[in-house]
């Protein structure tokens, strides 16, 4: 009789656990996907514009009542979202509750078409992204079309963004509507950052021809550069995710994008100019000669950072800006190596130059849209309207006086910081975090650093990559009308798969020249002759 | 006394009812632990089947599913004219079914060895330790395999110290299949065990006394006993794991797929994440789901029906 009691007790509580199992794992979204956060707010009224003008029966923008706001945003790992100061200080001045989802960086994008296919969308979306799943957002309703708020309702925004500026979030497939305001970046000079320990330990100098960079990266690998008596020592790792045909590096090849003609106005397809095959013969000459990392092509997102911060690398060349001479990267490399120091170098550039062409896309980092069935539209524009005012990104990415700085002087945009203060910034404030990265007459938003010292740092990079860099700027292919469909064909022939095979084998010796210029002559410049020709007619560029 | 056969047909039918409903009673608790299992199948697998509409429409966002309009099976059209898709079709099944041939007897023989073991605080032990890789995921598996297998790893430092010459496991097309699958028998074949371990526990032990009395050796009573004893479990196995053909698993390919040995790593997991998740073209990379789902249906009941022609005995 016991024995029966306690086998029902049993499997009473087996069962119990097994209903548990299943809540457990059927937990709310915001658990997996990052962090949410929903912040008390204050009284004042956000400083935004005065007029409301707009074609919904909302609440009006300058409305003392508090709302709610939904956003998802694209923030870096380090960044915290609940408790941050800045964000509840920022709640406070627009008079609003922020639920704010910021899921992983490297897995934003797979986030975002989720929960764009979701039907249940943020206010606020950072989009990331004005290509064709952009187009065909806007095209299926979601986002609200932004033209008659922009002209009415938001005049901070209105004054700060260019027409070419705004031409890049205009979905020209379908009513040439602006579904989206850009986030434009003034930044600091794209550059590569060399080990300058290294660097003088073998008496060189910094490259800036692909010559140099080459005997240079040769010499990190095999001349014991760290002095530890051990061959553990790389020039560089290729990162194939972020840098494919990275601008820090195919400008000394005279590449140019797919949509820039030449001189003569013709279009070429990178691949099908003549720089392009001397610049894979290149790499694949470093990695012959040990002089990159031999598991390059394993890196998928940006471990070449890790090796980097492992004191394996002399050189990193990735999303590397004169910001990075300073506080991040020379942190992360002093824990491994006290010894270790920094110098910018600029991005490569043909023999018999002095100053590197580096075309950029218009200085867009991402895109802002409102949702097109938010129920607060009108609170939700005078958000981000406000979000192109100095103010606010200058408490989104720099912060405020004693939790993330000491003083700030508005002219040289530097702030003095303690070490607690800089850990703080690093929690509390993100560029990550801007609605604009870039002060309201164009110029650089901060200067990085915290330290005196840092800023001279900085300052003297700066001047010098600037120097020698002619930064040329271009519309991207991705915003003519057609050039989704011709991809979509590209990508059904496999020839993209294909593509990353042959180049991956190339570079690693596994195929011969021949076999490899066969495949791009005879099967990859083919494929793409329609995407080709649409840019031609596009006349994009002249 | 004449009694109407859709009467006796009645009587016979509520008769059977109500013995199953006694059946149902007795063994109640075991049918109870069985509803938070089907709870969840109903609400994760089966209700959510009706999003499959979508492999036959362009998918709208904003009319969603039920809205949006049908396309005359345009995705199945370019599905299959896709040059794409072809090699990522054979990619899987070469893999699946080396990987089926490969590790599907590996559970067996380790459930047989166990099985011999006397010393039962040794028998546990193994156990727990063959057990454990099933718990981590495979982020962390392969990024301990990925050390092990690098051309500085512990297996090339170990070749280079043997005289041999480092083989480049992670970057060579050749050997993706043979990473894939060892780190798969790695991971699996301990937990693979259980079920044939339970099989073993339910053969009754007169028959290996009866044996033993009538002097067969250890290996005349595995293959006259054990493995007999084994042989439905077994079946049920194989058929499982051939409906399951068509799946090769999304993280370990992804871990270990790069630009070397794409031209064999491209299966339908990694493809369906690249064109739907990535590359948002949701109808489409439906209609590869949908196709990878009717084909492991068709094996399963083939393999179903071929193992009830031949031992009399199967799944369903």
């Amino acid at each position: 009789m016991r024995n029966k009691s306690y086998k029902r007790v049993l499997t009473m509580f087996l069962i119990a656990l097994l209903v548990l199992s299943l809540v457990a794992c059927t937990g709310t979204s915001s658990e997996d996907t990052g962090q949410d956060t929903s912040q008390d707010t204050s009284q004042e009224t956000p400083q935004t514009n005065e007029e409301t003008g707009t074609e919904d029966n909302e609440e009006p923008a300058d409305s003392q009542e508090v709302v709610t706001l939904r956003m998802i945003i694209r923030v870096n790992a380090e960044y915290v979202v609940e408790g941050n100061p800045i964000i509840e200080e920022l709640e406070r001045r627009t008079n609003t509750k922020l639920e704010i989802e910021a899921p992983p960086i490297n897995n934003y994008n797979d986030r975002l078409n989720i929960v764009m296919a979701s039907g249940d969308l943020p206010d606020i979306i950072y989009l990331g992204n004005t290509g064709t799943l952009y187009a065909n957002w806007a095209k299926d309703g979601l986002l609200l079309k932004l033209d008659e708020y922009f002209e009415k309702s938001m005049p901070n925004a209105k004054k700060v963004l260019t027409e070419e500026e705004l031409a890049f979030t205009r979905v020209t497939e379908l009513d040439n509507g602006l579904y989206s305001l850009p986030r434009v970046q003034t930044k600091p000079w794209d550059n590569i950052i060399y080990r300058k320990d290294w660097l003088e330990a073998l008496g060189l100098e910094i490259p800036a021809t692909p010559k140099e960079f080459a005997e240079v990266m040769l010499a990190f690998a095999k001349n014991d550069p760290d002095g530890n008596g051990k061959d553990d020592t790389y020039g560089w790792s290729y990162n194939r995710a972020m840098g494919h045909l990275h601008r820090n590096l195919i400008g000394g090849f005279n590449i140019r994008p797919n949509s820039v003609p030449d001189e003569n106005g013709n279009y070429e397809l990178v691949q099908a100019q003549e720089g392009y095959m001397q610049f894979i013969d290149w790499l694949r000459e470093m990695y012959m000669n040990g002089s990159m990392d031999p598991e390059w092509y394993l890196t998928k997102y940006a471990e070449d950072d890790e090796k980097w911060n492992a004191g394996k690398l002399g050189a990193v060349y990735t999303n590397k800006i004169t910001e990075h001479m300073t506080s991040q990267t020379l942190n992360q490399v002093k824990k491994t190596d006290a010894k270790a120091e920094l110098v910018a170098g600029p991005p490569l550039r043909p023999e018999g130059k002095t100053v590197s062409d580096v075309y950029y896309q218009p200085q867009i980092w991402g895109n802002w849209g409102i949702s097109a069935d938010s129920e607060h539209i009108d609170r939700a524009v005078a958000f981000l309207d406000y979000g192109y005012t100095d103010e606010c990104n200058e408490l989104l990415v720099i912060g405020m006086e004693g939790v993330t700085y000491t003083s700030f002087d508005p002219k040289t945009r530097f702030a003095l910081r303690t070490p607690e203060q800089q850990e703080a910034t690093s929690k509390y404030t993100s560029t990550y975090a801007s609605i604009n990265f870039q002060c309201a007459d164009k110029g650089l938003l901060f200067v990085p650093g915290s330290t005196e010292e840092e800023f001279n740092i900085f300052m003297q990079a700066y001047d010098d990559i600037g120097k020698q860099t002619n930064r040329i700027t271009y519309l991207p292919e991705s915003i003519l009308p057609g050039i989704r469909d011709a991809l979509v064909k590209i990508e059904d022939s496999g020839i993209p798969t294909k593509y990353e095979e042959y180049e991956t084998k190339y570079i690693c010796g596994q195929i011969s020249r021949e076999e490899f210029v066969n495949f791009i002559q005879n099967e990859y410049i083919p494929a793409y002759e329609e995407y080709m020709n649409i840019i031609r007619n596009s006349g994009i560029n002249k | 006394m004449n009694v109407k056969p859709s009467k006796v047909n009645d009587r016979a039918y509520i008769k059977g009812l109500s013995s199953i409903w006694h059946y149902i009673l007795k063994k109640r608790y075991l049918y109870i632990m069985c509803i938070p299992g089907m709870i969840y199948l109903i609400i994760f697998r089966y209700i959510p089947m009706y999003g499959i509409i979508i492999a036959f429409q362009d998918f709208n966002f904003k009319r969603g599913i039920f809205g949006s309009p049908f396309n005359n099976f345009a995705n199945f059209k370019q599905l299959f004219g896709s040059e794409a898709f072809y090699n990522v079709l054979s990619n899987s099944l070469i893999l699946s079914t080396l990987r089926l041939i490969i590790t599907f007897p590996i559970p067996i023989i380790l459930a047989l060895l166990l099985n011999e073991i006397r010393n039962q605080a040794f028998k546990r032990a193994s156990q727990t330790f063959m057990y454990l890789p099933h718990f981590i995921s495979w982020v962390v598996l392969g990024g301990i395999l990925s050390n092990f297998l690098s051309m500085e790893g512990l297996v090339n430092t170990l070749i280079e110290t043997l005289g041999g010459q480092k083989i480049n496991f992670l970057g060579s097309a050749e050997w993706f299949r043979a990473v894939i699958i060892g780190g798969n028998i790695w991971k699996e074949a301990g937990w693979g065990t259980i079920i044939y371990l339970a099989g073993l526990s339910a053969i009754n032990p007169e028959y290996y006394e009866v044996a033993t009395v009538d002097g067969a050796n250890r290996y005349q009573k595995l293959w006259y006993i054990t493995l007999p004893g084994l042989a439905n479990t077994i079946v049920v196995m194989l058929i499982l794991s051939v409906g399951g053909l068509m799946n090769n698993g999304f993280e370990q390919i992804y871990l270990f797929q790069n630009g070397l040995n794409i031209s064999v790593s491209e299966v339908f997991e990694t493809y369906t994440y690249r064109i739907g998740i990535v590359g948002g073209r949701y109808s489409y990379s439906a209609a590869v789901g949908l196709f990878k789902s009717v084909v492991a249906a068709v094996l399963l009941f083939s393999t179903n029906y071929l193992a009830n022609k031949i031992r009399g005995g199967s799944l369903y």
